[in-house]
């Protein structure tokens, strides 16, 4: 079978000493990351970046995905034990994670979560293999057409699950796209909104961009008001979950791997909406929905699966079509640029060791985080008793070797030092910095494909509504838009949040 | 004025300068030229974005003339202090044009032993440690191992 000769190839590539190290780290960073709050995982990859310029693109890309599903799994320890999401994918998990560990239940808590998260990456890396090269294949067929409207797709699922206002969200959208547009236009050479910068010649970079409205603007909104950690001490004992509690987890753990996988691969849903549609699944399936918030397992075992399965799915898109679906995965994107891989359909037949690589990093990854975490929670907790004076300082000084290590060009730091401060008035007036990056790294993707899809038309819009694929990704993205205006108002999208 | 009164014109400047900002991208990609449809030049693109924008920053700014709820969620910014966020913007500044200058080690000393000093402040000694330490740590890591060539300006290592 070819896919098993792949894979067989993929774990000699995970299994040589320098990528197993690299995994080691990023899963470690990842799990650092998802433990502290206000740095995740877009930041954590946006600080590290520059490192990987100075490792092979393979190990450069295990490193970055540990980190990314690392986050996962560290976000949730916070969540049981000291009811702080590290991570927005967490915020559930606190629903009743947090309740069991007060019941003294911290053990089989922290236990399924990270037997839940294991299991589900380990399904879902099946479906990614299986997945992302059909795909790809399909893909081929795509034009320039059917890319710009898939972005188009991505874009408007980003704007209706984002919060606040629609309106809000898309003006963030377009904000994106323009910043996008800063630099020399591919297409012609022209510099654009240049203005005589150097700095500006290159564009803005996502980088900059991501630590500044992430990294910074988190500092700036902590250290305004007088921060003050409370930590309780739990008693962590017995991790492994009981008979009882397997009976009952392991139904959440399957329908948390598929829902995570499948919402998770769809751009613009990212890590964190398919949290919340498991608990609320798991919630209508129960026969006690009542007493969910009040310590029950299958609360925390969903959730826990489902965005470690998402972030997974993730991949998919990233992977096989070269469209990110959120921050952390236009960062390995961009990972894979700067070492001159060209992400598309072609990219698993053209450097089928980074893929299949990082699929078989993706389990060593997943084994390493079961083996490594739980007897490390106990450091996890000490590190979240680090006073914040101390956070801080470090988390600016590694936000400032991100930025400028990119291009060793100190107006880089002015550029994330701006964008830290857009963050944080965009975080005082409600909106929401998601589908401004997605916006930002699409960006010249999507002027690309447009441009193309003008020039193969000579001058007709048609061209977006004739070509079936491209029409009926158009026509679903303009019913999300617009669905607000027909259905009762913001339901679905507030339900999603609310977890209800 | 009541503090409403108040979020709400702040809101409003925030819908003005989305409103400002996208007018100016409308004009300056006009100037970089539009092109034709069959043909799209430099400017079409940011032109569209930039179109977009202005018709939905207006739409905001009807809308928010109109509600009221989303304002109280706010925090009061009386209670905040808001002196923090300049003070770490400027020392961001600052390290950004002295880098090259003074050098990573030093300016990452002087950076972490002023923020401890200032934004939350610590003891001499306390600032002065953390400091040296995080500046020694961070040096090894970045320049030694990960060979990132960040300036060692005047102490030349």
């Amino acid at each position: 079978m070819d896919v098993l000769k792949d894979l067989l190839f993929g774990f000699g590539v995970s299994f040589q000493p320098m990528n197993l190290l690299y995994c080691f780290f990023g899963v470690l960073i990842g799990t650092l990351v998802g433990v502290l709050p206000g740095v995740g995982p877009a930041t954590a990859l946006s600080m590290l970046l520059p490192i990987t310029f100075y490792v092979p693109p393979v190990s450069a890309i295990i490193l970055l995905a540990g980190i990314t599903y690392g986050a996962m799994y560290g976000g949730s320890t916070t969540s049981i034990l000291v009811n702080i999401p590290g991570e927005a994918a967490s915020v559930v998990t606190c629903l009743d994670g947090y309740q069991m560990a007060r019941k003294g239940r911290a053990g089989p808590a922290l236990g399924i979560s990270a037997f839940g998260s294991f299991i589900a990456g380990t399904i879902t890396i099946f479906f990614l293999i299986f997945l992302a090269p059909t795909l790809a294949s399909f893909a081929l067929k795509f034009g320039p057409p059917e890319y710009f409207a898939l972005m188009v797709l991505g874009l408007s699922i980003m704007v209706y699950l984002a919060k606040g206002s629609i309106v809000n969200a898309l003006i963030m959208v377009c904000f994106g796209l323009i910043l996008g547009t800063i630099g020399i236009d591919q297409m012609t050479g022209v510099p654009r909104f240049v203005y005589n910068s150097n700095t500006l010649m290159d564009g803005i970079g996502l980088i900059q961009v991501v630590v500044g409205l992430f990294g910074v603007s988190e500092v700036l909104i902590n250290v305004e008001t007088t921060f003050k950690q409370e930590i309780f001490e739990t008693k962590v004992k017995g991790l492994l979950p009981n008979r009882e509690d397997w009976r009952r987890s392991i139904g959440p753990i399957g329908r948390g791997s598929i829902i995570g996988f499948f919402l998770g691969i769809i751009p613009g849903m990212s890590v964190v909406i398919p949290t919340f549609v498991s608990y609320a699944i798991e919630k209508k399936l129960s026969k006690y929905p009542e007493k969910f918030g009040t310590g029950m397992i299958e609360g925390v075992a969903g959730p826990e699966s489902a965005n470690n399965a998402a972030s997974t799915g993730c991949l998919v898109p990233t992977l096989s079509l070269g469209i990110p679906t959120g921050a952390s995965t236009a960062l390995l994107l961009g990972a894979l640029m700067i070492h001159g891989l060209r992400p598309g359909p072609l990219l698993i037949k053209e450097a089928p060791e980074v893929f299949w690589g990082l699929v078989a990093s993706l389990y060593v990854g997943n084994v390493m985080l079961l083996v490594l975490n739980l007897p490390l929670i106990g450091l996890w907790v000490k590190i979240l008793k680090i006073p914040y004076h101390f956070l801080f300082t470090l988390i600016l000084l590694l936000c400032i070797i991100g930025s400028y290590t990119t291009s060793n060009n100190p107006y880089d730091l002015i550029i994330m030092a701006i964008f830290g401060l857009i963050g944080y008035l965009m975080k005082k007036f409600n909106y929401e910095a998601a589908p401004l990056i997605l916006a930002l790294v699409l960006c010249p993707m999507m002027e690309k494909a447009f441009r193309r899809s003008l020039m193969i038309s000579e001058g007709g819009l048609d061209i977006f509504f004739t070509r079936p694929i491209s029409a009926s990704f158009l026509i679903v993205a303009l019913l999300i838009l617009l669905s607000p205006l027909f259905l009762k108002k913001k339901r679905l999208r507030e339900d999603l949040r609310a977890g209800d | 004025m009541d503090w409403t009164n108040r979020m709400r014109r702040l809101f409003l400047y925030g819908n003005l300068f989305f409103l400002l900002f996208s007018l100016v991208t409308c004009v300056e990609s006009y100037r970089l030229k539009l092109g034709t449809i069959n043909a799209p030049g430099p400017g079409f693109f940011p032109f569209g974005a930039g179109l977009i924008m202005l018709i939905l920053s207006l739409v905001a700014l009807f809308q928010s003339s109109r509600k009221k709820n989303d304002v109280e969620k706010t925090t009061r910014l009386e209670q905040l202090r808001w002196w923090n966020i300049v003070i770490i913007l400027a020392a961001v500044i600052a390290y950004a044009f002295s880098l090259e200058k003074i050098g990573f080690l030093i300016n990452t000393f002087l950076f972490m032993c002023f923020l401890l000093k200032v934004v939350e402040p610590q003891t001499w000694k306390t600032a002065i440690i953390g400091a040296l330490i995080t500046a020694v740590a961070a040096n090894l890591i970045f320049n030694v191992i990960f060979q990132a060539q960040i300036p060692s300006g005047i102490l030349g290592f």
